[in-house]
């Protein structure tokens, strides 16, 4: 056997783990892909921005997900801070009736109560967004304490939601 | 004996590896669907397999009958004539040696209408790749059929490559026959 042959066979030795991770790889990729197309997941609320005028909160919402989340509707639940004279109130199934495509995102604005004050310093609201996905029936919830102003100390002042 | 435990061996190393390879893809396919990718893969395969079949068993051959070459054996001219496309009173006219050369060159054809064909898909494939043929639906399979026909093109390779160094040992063992018989013949009789 020449010394030539013997090189040749290591060097397609090495090109077949190369050929067969690439065919392995491609095919292993598509059955994970296929399965983690299929993992719904829960929505993001990115920002919450507070506008005075309108009296409504504009909660950025993220489908993080390959599946599109239908949000169904809202409930809010007002706990005055110290420098505001509102009373608590809650205002419950409000509803929304939107659709979140995949990895996209969309802005859901939460009117609060009619007639009351506009939020003061210290103020916090917590809104609940019931949703759905297509796998389930089941009805999720996300819930994002806002607390007006003292953006830094919000940590600290919400409550954390019961899971 | 010592042949016959080579031979074992060699078997048994060869069925553990057809057993890895069918566990491999009989486990996939009874635990969960068929995708299109591994029926792309499947189709890229076998059509490249229908293509390089001449390439494979002839250069499959042509070392087997080299080898035996090489080893001073009985070799049947007759059938090694019957493979190769040129005239037979040409192909009479020729020493064994100078068959087996033309033998490997005749495969060239093949061989250039399988890399060809090979370049054409892998090249699509990288277009795709890249999005330079612009949105398409089909290259996720194109990329199937192209792994798919990188396997048998491994194969031609790996044949092709090797199969290529015998004209040399065939030239050092004619000349090597040639100068023996002037100097002492009955040693080769011995080796």
């Amino acid at each position: 056997m020449s010394q030539k042959r013997t090189w040749i066979i290591l060097i397609i030795a090495l090109l077949g783990l190369f050929i067969g991770f690439g065919a392995g790889g491609y095919l292993t990729s598509n059955r994970i892909l296929r399965s983690v197309e299929q993992i719904p997941a829960s929505p993001v609320v990115l920002d919450a921005v507070y506008d005075k005028e309108q009296n409504q909160l504009a909660l950025s919402m993220m489908n993080p997900g390959p599946l599109p989340l239908n949000l169904l509707n809202y409930t809010i639940a007002f706990t005055p801070g110290s420098e505001t004279e509102e009373a608590a109130y809650v205002v419950s199934n409000i509803p929304i009736d939107l659709t979140i495509p995949p990895f996209k995102m969309v802005t859901v604005l939460v009117n609060l109560k009619e007639e009351t004050e506009k939020l003061a310093v210290g103020d916090l609201v917590t809104v609940s967004v019931f949703y759905t996905h297509p796998l389930s029936p089941d009805v999720y919830s996300v819930i994002h304490p806002y607390t007006q102003g003292e953006t830094s100390q919000a940590s600290d002042a919400t409550p954390t939601p019961a899971q | 004996m010592k042949l016959n435990i080579e031979r074992l061996i060699w078997s048994l190393m060869l069925i553990l590896l057809l057993a890895f390879v069918f566990v491999q893809l009989a486990g996939p396919a009874l635990l969960s669907p068929i995708f299109p990718e591994d029926w792309a893969f499947l189709a890229g395969f076998l059509i490249f397999w229908l293509l390089a079949n001449r390439l494979l068993f002839g250069y499959g051959q042509f070392i087997q009958t080299t080898e035996l070459f090489l080893a001073d054996g009985a070799i049947d001219e007759a059938d090694v004539r019957s493979k190769i496309h040129h005239p037979l009173e040409w192909l009479n006219s020729l020493a064994l040696s100078s068959l087996l050369t033309v033998w490997l060159n005749d495969l060239d054809k093949y061989r250039y209408t399988f890399y060809a064909s090979y370049s054409v898909v892998a090249l699509f494939t990288i277009l795709t790749k890249f999005d330079l043929l612009g949105y398409n639906l089909i290259g996720n399979y194109l990329e199937g059929a192209f792994w798919g026909a990188s396997v048998v093109a491994f194969l031609v390779l790996a044949l092709d490559w090797v199969a290529h160094t015998y004209p040399a040992d065939i030239f050092a063992h004619v000349e090597q026959a040639l100068a023996k018989p002037e100097s002492a013949p009955p040693a080769e009789s011995l080796a």
